[in-house]
């Protein structure tokens, strides 16, 4: 081997070991500045979409191991780039899963189990919502998370109340018309679209 | 501060071609995310799919989406908030916490997110949760946010830039990231000299009241000579025991102390091994400031004028002065220092002309890596100026190994240096490596009896 081999075989040697301890000192650092915060909101973006899709599906598909491994990977995905595509996947992902569940299986838990699925489907929206700009590393204030806590609570008890009156109003009203029930549907439509599309262009009413 | 930065050398070239003028910062303004189109784009979906299928599940999986996002957007921000971005304190020291002041403020009646994501120098380690933080602000409130890390060398460094956006409605509206520049959050960080303490006087004390031994006579209690008494003598001079053995008057002449000059003279042609901080290894600016620093201040502090003026590129010139009020002003110098890769080399004869009076102390600060260091040194010392010639190359410093002969040549390289070392010494030049506190007693007390002798 010649000097010139030599030289370049110790740079180039001199470089990787260079790389590989740069590499392990920033691994290292990031995992020191972790925030406890930012990590348990990721943690609740994965779990709220995997339980989602779990949910949605047939015992039979939620425990086979490809559908498992497709939920997992579409949850992590999402909790990793909350503020990408991802979060938006999984929620059409579960509801493809939900709408062919309830097509194949005529007896999938009812009403009930919409509420049990909609509610970790929207965990999932709303802390993704707020972790999108925030990174692992992010120390966040305690506020914010208390108030994202006191937005599900409250979300959550006025779905499972939601929930509660269309079973009564299917339960008492089955015999109603196709054309009333489309009718009133579309009326009801109308009216959140309508109050949506309000709040996005109102100024705030304080 | 690099060549650049100097404001002799920012003047306009007579390079035709216009200055890149960079665009303008755009105004902060409100903007829906991703996340406001899924919620949307989600309930209305399954809205339709359930009239649509006459499915009433799939408007259960709508509700929380819709009723959600109508409750966030109820309290909707109308003014972007605005940040400010100041240091804190204009300077620290090594080792010390460095801090600049964000100010967020909201007019807006709703509350805000803001997400802050600060960057620094890479001297100043951030503090964790002091430069990526999210904090919420109030309606109509401004909160001050403190952005801090740890200097970790002496300089000028800078904290920021630092990114702001805000979020509202809990994520469904932000705004756009205001990017605030860190040209108002310089620090100056002045370096922790290392204790330097000297109990030897330096030659040529001749100002006006000092602690050193000086030439002339005075009222002090270093004994010059007994002598015979002469009218205006004070009485309490008189030996009494000479006077009784002789029956003659004798009385004790003493040596005045007085103030000297110490020109601190630093080699600052090229800089060499890396620099840990205060915390790893010290490069040959480290070590040369820190000594530097360390003498000045012991010098300062006991009465001393001490001057400073840089063989470098820039060829930097400090007053001479005394106390601790110079001692800060000389830190502050130091902490200045730079040694910029494409320096133009510094001349000797030049120096020479910066340095003031013949008889003060010189102490060059030098790795004496190249002929002009031992060059100035001799020049020194052939002027008959008093030269103490302190050794700044750090002991682990070596040149990288390129080939099997690179042991081979640095110890040649290293015996030829200790050859001009021993040749100064044979000069007249007092040369010494700094190791801290009384490692230049010795030395000091060569020059001193070299001038008495």
């Amino acid at each position: 081997m010649s000097d010139l081999q030599r030289g370049l075989f110790e740079a180039v040697r001199d470089g990787t070991r260079l790389r590989v301890v740069g590499g392990r000192r920033r691994a290292v650092s990031w995992a020191r500045r972790l925030a406890p915060a930012a990590v348990l909101l990721r943690a609740v973006i994965g779990l709220a979409y995997f339980a989602a899709a779990e949910l949605a599906a047939p015992t039979a598909w939620a425990t086979s191991a490809v559908y498992v491994g497709l939920a997992a990977a579409l949850a992590l995905l999402a909790a990793a780039r909350p503020a990408g595509g991802a979060p938006l996947a999984a929620t059409a992902a579960v509801a493809a899963v939900w709408l062919l569940t309830t097509s194949v299986y005529d007896d999938h838990g009812g009403i009930v189990r919409a509420a049990v699925v909609a509610l970790p489907l929207y965990a999932g929206h709303a802390t993704a919502a707020v972790a999108q700009r925030f990174r692992a590393t992010t120390v966040i204030d305690s506020e914010i998370v208390h108030t994202w806590a006191r937005h599900l609570g409250i979300v959550s008890g006025s779905t499972v109340a939601f929930a509660g009156v269309l079973s009564l109003f299917t339960a008492y009203f089955a015999a109603i018309s196709p054309a009333v029930a489309v009718g009133v549907g579309l009326v009801a439509v109308i009216t959140v679209i309508y109050v949506l599309a309000r709040s996005l262009h109102n100024r705030s009413p304080r | 501060m690099s060549l650049a930065a100097d404001p002799a050398l920012r003047l306009r070239t007579d390079n035709a071609r216009t200055p890149e003028q960079r665009a303008p910062d755009k105004p902060v303004e409100w903007r829906r995310t991703p996340a406001l189109t899924r919620a949307v784009v989600i309930a209305a979906c399954c809205l339709i799919a359930a009239v649509a299928f006459g499915r009433v599940d799939l408007a259960l999986l709508a509700a929380p989406f819709a009723l959600g996002t109508a409750l966030l957007l109820r309290d909707r921000p109308d003014r972007a908030p605005q940040a400010r971005f100041d240091a804190a304190e204009e300077t620290c020291a090594e080792g010390e916490t460095a801090s600049a002041v964000l100010r967020v403020d909201n007019p807006a009646p709703a509350p805000v997110t803001t997400v802050v994501t600060a960057a620094a120098d890479p001297w100043i380690e951030l503090h964790t949760g002091r430069g990526d933080f999210a904090e919420r602000i109030g309606p109509a409130t401004a909160r001050e946010m403190l952005i801090a890390g740890r200097a970790r060398r002496w300089g000028l460094h800078q904290l920021g830039p630092v990114h702001v956006r805000s979020h509202a409605c809990g994520g469904l509206l932000e705004t756009t990231v205001q990017r605030l520049p860190g040209s108002n959050s310089r620090v100056w960080v002045l370096p922790v000299p290392d204790w330097f303490e000297s109990a030897e006087s330096l030659p040529f004390a001749a100002g006006v009241a000092g602690v050193h031994r000086s030439g002339r006579t005075g009222d002090s209690g270093e004994l010059a000579e007994v002598r015979l008494y002469q009218s205006g003598d004070r009485l309490r001079r008189i030996d009494w025991r000479t006077s009784a053995r002789s029956q003659e008057l004798y009385v004790n002449a003493t040596l005045s102390e007085r103030d000297t000059d110490v020109t601190l003279i630093l080699d600052l042609q090229v800089e060499a091994g890396a620099s840990g901080g205060i915390d790893g290894d010290a490069s040959v600016a480290d070590l040369t400031v820190r000594a530097a620093g360390a003498v000045a201040a012991h010098y300062a502090l006991q009465g001393d004028r001490v001057g400073c003026i840089e063989f470098g590129a820039r060829g930097r010139r400090l007053r001479a002065g005394a106390g601790r009020r110079h001692n800060l002003a000389t830190l502050r110098w130091l902490a200045s220092v730079d040694i910029p890769t494409d320096a133009l080399p510094p001349s000797v004869e030049m120096t020479r002309r910066l340095l003031g009076n013949h008889r003060s102390l010189h102490v060059v600060f030098t790795p004496l890596l190249g002929e002009r260091s031992v060059g100035l040194v001799v020049a020194l010392a052939r002027s008959g100026r008093p030269v103490l010639c302190i050794d700044t190359l750090p002991g682990h410093v070596s040149p990288p190994g390129r080939s099997h002969w690179t042991p081979y040549a640095e110890r040649l390289w290293r015996l030829s240096r200790a050859n001009t070392i021993m040749e100064l010494r044979d000069l007249g030049v007092a040369v010494e490596s700094w190791t801290g506190a009384a490692s230049l007693d010795d030395v000091l007390a060569q020059l001193v009896r070299r001038r008495y002798r």
